[in-house]
């Protein structure tokens, strides 16, 4: 206590050391006063009392040296004067101070955004606001298969009840499928992410509400169908007024909210009951259909363990339900139920490869950024030899000394981390639109740590090797260390430049073709004025038409939309504007051979009325269907840049090869009549697709789009009068402008291409900031040795051409190994994101054309100063 | 006669057992007394006197205040507080007990 006491007023003596310092003084002068008067008065003369008085003392400022470290923390005094002296050293070097702290700060930065937005997409809990995580247990059936030894499978509504009879040690199970609603609220439509869970499914999770409960037990008590609402949408669309008993429209039918969820995360907004699962679920033709008919589809299920039972007993009774399910579906084959905690914190193995992949190249920034600042701390250290020898000489112990250095680095890497927390905020605004969930990105504490930590063990890394080998080289009293420059040391800094040239030119290079790829792809999705075009949604299945007259009333309905006076072009596909692409929109061609190998499955939309004007699709080559197209079955097809180059080599016109139903039915050739740039995200492919003059199989679904004409803008109710004329019962799912639409598809990659070209930029300008530092670095090395050089009579060019030499090997090395780097990266990155051969040569070769040009301007000006070096200067120095 | 040193550690002791007796002093006062206290016999470095007092204020043994001495100097005057008082009489006992078993040792033996 008493010694604890004693440490805090010491430690508080640390702030008022002046004052302190004064009293002392006032003491010992007291003291001396009180003493020569006491020796005066025993007859001493006044100089032997003043002698005497200071003898007595035993030497005034060793008293008060021994006083002050009794007074305050001497330890921590040296620390602070290090820190202190350190700061002033950075102070006094600002070129070295601003370079280290901008580089580590960008890469520390980028990576601190990313770290954010993984940690707020994929390491949140999937499950908030579940309450006892502990009991609680996912369940999944898997199947065994040549590629992975499991791989969950779909499973059927059958499947879910075998599996919630068969397992005692679960006092509950529920169940969850991830679906797509369109919800309506007083006639405003909206695409929603939804779910479609067991009744049971809040009761199982102990989800908390905000207002409201879960599902009622018994679903043929409710007097009306039953939806739960999330926190966030409640918040949104309904303004948080009282929600519960508040009708809206889910997929066409009217629900009756019963609660709002507390706010959670991500995860769905709109819960629906399996009793109306018909609102979501389509068979086959796209007709509506019950759970128990539908077939199977991927469900999430959790449970909990019944009070006793253990984790190891559910998974014993597993098997036998496993066996159970085999016995429902025969074709499953082998299958397995497998029983695991439910992991609320944590992703699954794939989300954690990708947000791997996603951090991959913020990491690779963040480590040229520590190479860089390696570099230069490297430099600086061996330019200090004469300081450090200067030190040990006046007493400095050597660990001092390291860890001076050590506390530099610190310094620097503390500058770098609130440089980072300042820029990665508006980095994160800049990725927000880009990011899947729309959720808030917050930066976490957690990764503003993990980061600083990093960069700090970087600094310690490489500010602590130098310092070593520096200062232990120096030797007291001996000659001063040598000025020429340390092979080893230069070899070393050779290598990290070779390093960076390599990242640099490979992510230039791969980001240079992500770019055209993306060229390529916005000019696809380049669309005229969307928020002029009107999108309308149409489902005929619950009027139980016959195909004929539904194809019928289709028809009229794009007639009777041609009428509307402003409307200038009108088209009509069987592509929906939300949900999956319906298995009628997709067709299996045969494009070169009638072999199974030669068959592929690709979208083909079938369009009506003026496509290329509504849709916005611009026809290549060739013409778009006539009339005559249109009768019967298709016989003639457009097809996209994407499929005439992947399947006929880029000349596709003309060309002939069979078609069929998805499933096979009504195979017959078709022929190439014209090619369209792209069907773009309208018609949802970026790959190879298709367009039909009509129909293939019926498609109750048909999405109307109206280009109003110019000047005239055409509206939704408009629309919708024109509707009820043709046919009252007709039911418009949905109304929405394509701006609205193109705006819900997820730009494809956009991010991280944006992420990936901005950071082969941060690279390039990293490394040209390492190989300038490298090269000032030799220079100044070499100041002497070109001095004699020039006083030899080496020519100015000469000398730019030493200096440039040293240059080009990690530079040439680096494009070397980049081009592989980016070549490799590219056939890796082929199967996962765009269609493109590995590397674009044109991408490469521009990338290391400009790293060359940004390495030789770089070069120029270390290279210019060698040259102006003076020899007489240099040769009277020392 | 030539003066003894201090012995480790009796320092702190000496100056709180001072202060007890006289109240209120100032650090050459008290290395006065001390010297007075033992006949002469011990011989202060008042330079370590200070650094000593320093640590028993930042204990809370004592606290010091500047005033003015009996020929008009100006002084920084030292006193005991309560804890200090305490700490008196813990360290005397502790000091008996120490002396009394050191005492043991060194008489001659009973019965010898």
């Amino acid at each position: 206590m008493r010694r604890l006491r004693a440490a805090l007023v010491r430690l508080a003596a640390l702030t008022r050391r002046r004052r302190l310092d004064q009293d002392l003084d006032d003491e010992i002068e007291s003291h001396f006063q009180l003493h020569i008067d006491d020796n005066l008065r025993a007859g001493m003369a006044p100089d032997e009392a003043r002698r005497g008085a200071i003898l007595a003392l035993g030497g005034v400022e060793g008293t008060k040296e021994r006083y002050r470290e009794r007074r305050g923390l001497p330890a921590l005094e040296a620390f602070a004067a290090d820190v202190h002296s350190a700061a002033r050293s950075l102070r006094s070097a600002p070129g070295f101070t601003t370079g280290v702290v901008l580089m580590l700060g960008a890469g520390m930065a980028a990576t601190v955004a990313a770290f954010s937005v993984v940690n707020a997409t994929v390491f949140r809990p999937t499950l908030p606001g579940a309450s006892d995580p502990e009991t609680l247990v996912s369940v999944g059936v898997f199947k065994q298969t040549a590629d992975s030894p499991y791989s969950r499978i779909d499973s059927t509504y059958d499947d879910f009840r075998a599996l919630q009879n068969g397992m005692p040690a679960l006092s509950s199970l529920s169940a969850y499928s991830h679906i797509r609603v369109a919800v309506s609220i007083d006639g405003v439509p909206l695409a929603l992410n939804g779910a479609l869970v067991s009744d049971n499914y809040f009761d199982v999770l102990g989800t908390a509400f905000t207002t409201g409960r879960g599902f009622s037990e018994d679903a043929s008590s409710r007097g009306r169908s039953q939806v739960v609402i999330s926190d966030r949408f409640w918040q949104r669309h309904l303004g948080g007024a009282s929600a519960v008993g508040v009708e809206i429209f889910v997929n066409g039918a009217s629900m009756l909210v019963v609660g709002v969820t507390a706010a959670a995360g991500r995860g769905p907004d709109v819960w629906i009951p399996f009793d109306v699962a018909h609102l979501a679920l389509r068979d086959a033709d796209g007709r509506p259909i019950s759970l128990k008919a539908a077939p199977a589809r991927y469900f999430t299920y959790q449970g909990r363990l019944a009070s006793g039972a253990t984790i190891e007993l559910a998974r014993a009774q597993a098997s036998s339900v496993a066996r159970a399910i085999e016995s429902i579906n025969p074709s499953a084959g082998r299958v397995s139920v497998g029983v695991d905690p439910l992991r609320t914190g944590r992703s699954a193995g794939g989300t954690a490869m990708e947000a791997l992949s996603f951090l991959s190249v913020p990491l690779i920034v963040l480590a040229i950024a520590c190479l860089n600042a390696a570099s230069l701390l490297l430099a600086r250290s061996t330019r200090r030899g004469r300081e450090w020898a200067l030190r040990l000489a006046l007493g400095s112990p050597r660990h001092r000394l390291v860890r001076y250095v050590l506390i530099e680095s610190v310094l620097l890497a503390v500058g770098a981390s609130a440089l980072a927390l300042l820029l990665s905020t508006p980095i994160l605004k800049i990725v927000q639109p880009y990011l899947p969930s729309s959720d808030l990105v917050v930066l976490d504490l957690r990764v503003v740590l993990f980061t600083a930590i990093a960069t700090l063990l970087t600094a310690l890394a490489f500010g602590l090797g130098p310092a070593v080998r520096a200062v232990s080289r120096v030797s007291t009293g001996g000659p001063t260390p040598s000025r020429l420059s340390n092979p080893s040391l230069s070899r070393t800094r050779l290598a990290l430049v070779t390093v960076q040239v390599t990242m640099s030119l490979a992510l230039l290079a791969v980001g240079w073709q992500f770019v055209n790829a993306v060229r390529a792809s916005n000019a696809a999705i380049d669309f005229r004025d969307p928020e002029r075009v009107l999108v309308a949604s149409f489902d005929l299945d619950p009027l139980g038409l016959p195909a004929p007259a539904a194809e019928d009333l289709y028809r009229r309905l794009l007639e009777r939309a041609l009428l509307l006076p402003a409307v200038g072009a009108a088209a009509l596909t069987n592509v929906p504007i939300d949900g999956a692409i319906p298995l009628q929109a997709l067709v299996r061609v045969w494009p070169q051979d009638s072999s199974t190998a030669g068959e592929r499955t690709i979208l083909a939309a079938h369009v009506e009325g003026n496509a290329a004007d509504a849709l916005d699709l611009r026809l290549e080559d060739g013409r778009w269907f006539q009339p005559e197209d249109r009768t019967g079955i298709p016989r003639s097809v457009v097809v996209n840049r994407a499929m005439a180059d992947r399947e006929f080599g880029g000349v596709a016109l003309g060309r002939t090869f069979e078609m069929a139903t998805f499933d096979g039915r009504t195979r017959h050739p078709v022929t190439v009549i014209g090619v369209v740039a792209s069907l773009g995200r309208t018609l949802r492919s970026a790959g190879p697709a298709m367009l039909l003059p009509s129909p293939l199989s019926y498609a109750p679904m048909r999405t109307l789009w109206l280009r109003p004409r110019s000047g005239r803008s055409v509206d939704a109710a408009a629309l919708r009068e024109a509707v009820r004329d043709i046919d009252p019962r007709l039911p418009i799912d949905r109304v929405t402008t394509a701006k609205e639409l193109l705006a819900i598809y997820e730009p494809d990659h956009l991010g991280a291409i944006t992420a990936v070209v901005t950071l082969g930029i941060v690279a390039l300008l990293l490394s040209a900031a390492g190989l300038y530092g490298l090269l000032s670095y030799l220079v100044s090395m070499r100041t002497k040795e070109i001095g004699i050089r020039a006083a030899l009579g080496a020519e100015p060019s000469a000398v730019m051409r030493l200096i440039v030499r040293q240059a080009a090997t990690p530079v040439g090395i680096g494009l070397a190994c980049g081009a592989g780097v980016a070549i490799t990266t590219g056939i890796i990155l082929r199967s996962l994101i765009y269609d493109t051969a590995p590397i674009d040569p044109v991408a490469l070769a521009g990338a290391s054309v400009v790293l060359v040009l940004v390495m030789g301007a770089a070069a120029a000006t270390p290279a210019r100063r060698a040259s102006r070096i003076d020899p007489m200067i240099v040769l009277r120095e020392d | 006669m030539p003066k003894t040193d201090v012995w480790q550690g009796t320092l702190a002791l000496m100056i709180l057992k001072t202060l007890e007796t006289v109240g209120l002093l100032h650090g050459y006062g008290i290395a006065r007394r001390i010297e007075q206290t033992s006949g002469n016999r011990l011989g202060i470095n008042y330079g370590t006197l200070y650094p000593a007092l320093l640590k028993l204020e930042q204990e809370g043994y004592v606290t010091s205040a500047w005033g003015t001495s009996e020929n008009g100097r100006r002084a920084k005057y030292y006193r005991l507080t309560l804890a200090g008082r305490r700490q008196v009489a813990r360290e005397s006992r502790a000091w008996d007990e120490t002396t009394a078993i050191l005492a043991r040792f060194l008489a001659p033996r009973e019965g010898s």
